[in-house]
């Protein structure tokens, strides 16, 4: 089951391999996302290369509305090379990216705001993070 | 006119039960509908337009749970998931 048609673009951003193996798990899930993509940043890149391979990336999945920028690590160079981007691309960046808030990212109401749908990711990551035993003990 | 409701036990026939790529496919054919549609599992509820209250009903293979639409693509909604069920979800075995 897919729901793609005209989404909001959606861009992950993580240190190595874990930007594309979240969107291999991501597609695993939920089938063929082409309105996302996957950006892995290491110390091997060079700054300015690793901005314009986000830009490019933004570019490529604009939209009317924007895009959604996922980060792995409020801080880290991931998120840092996307605020960079913030002034002049239409971007919302919701750092600390996990598999809730991506699985959600693709099925938000496309009729919320770009800003209502980044605090809605944030808030619904939040929310599905559980120790596991409180969950059974009622005490979610 | 009140809204009809329809109310089916189902029998989840596929190896993982309601795991990840199934709760996926259950939210999203249910979210496709209009009608308001739960599934319940012992006392538990969930919408089942919600993967994450899908997930955590923890529906293990071979469980029986029910499921109720209200609105008004009640009948639709409720074959098309009974079918989605019923075909395991497109899972392989």
């Amino acid at each position: 089951m897919t729901e793609t048609g005209s989404r909001t673009g959606v861009l992950i951003i993580a240190h190595g391999a874990l930007a594309q193996e979240m969107l291999n798990t991501l597609e695993f899930i939920t089938g063929p996302q082409p309105r996302a993509r996957a950006i892995a940043l290491d110390h091997a890149l060079d700054v300015d290369r690793a901005r314009a391979m986000v830009v490019e990336a933004i570019d490529a999945l604009m939209t009317p509305k924007g895009v959604l920028v996922l980060t792995d690590l409020f801080g880290g160079a991931p998120s840092n090379i996307a605020l960079s981007t913030l002034d002049e691309k239409n971007i919302e960046i919701v750092a600390g990216v996990n598999l809730p808030i991506l699985i959600h990212a693709v099925s938000l109401d496309e009729a919320l705001s770009l800003r209502a749908m980044a605090e809605a990711l944030r808030d619904y990551g939040r929310n599905n993070i559980f120790r596991a035993s409180d969950f059974f003990s009622g005490k979610k | 006119m009140p809204a009809k409701l329809v109310k089916l036990q189902v029998t989840l026939t596929n190896k993982w039960g309601l795991h990840a790529r199934s709760s996926y496919a259950l939210a999203a054919l249910a979210r496709s509908f209009s009608a308001a549609i739960t599934v319940t599992r012992g006392g538990a509820r969930a919408d089942a337009k919600k993967m994450d209250e899908l997930l955590a009903l923890a529906v293990e293979p071979g469980a029986q749970m029910e499921l109720t639409a209200v609105g008004p693509d009640e009948e639709r909604a409720a074959a098309a998931l009974v079918e989605l069920i019923a075909s395991k979800f497109g899972e392989k075995e």
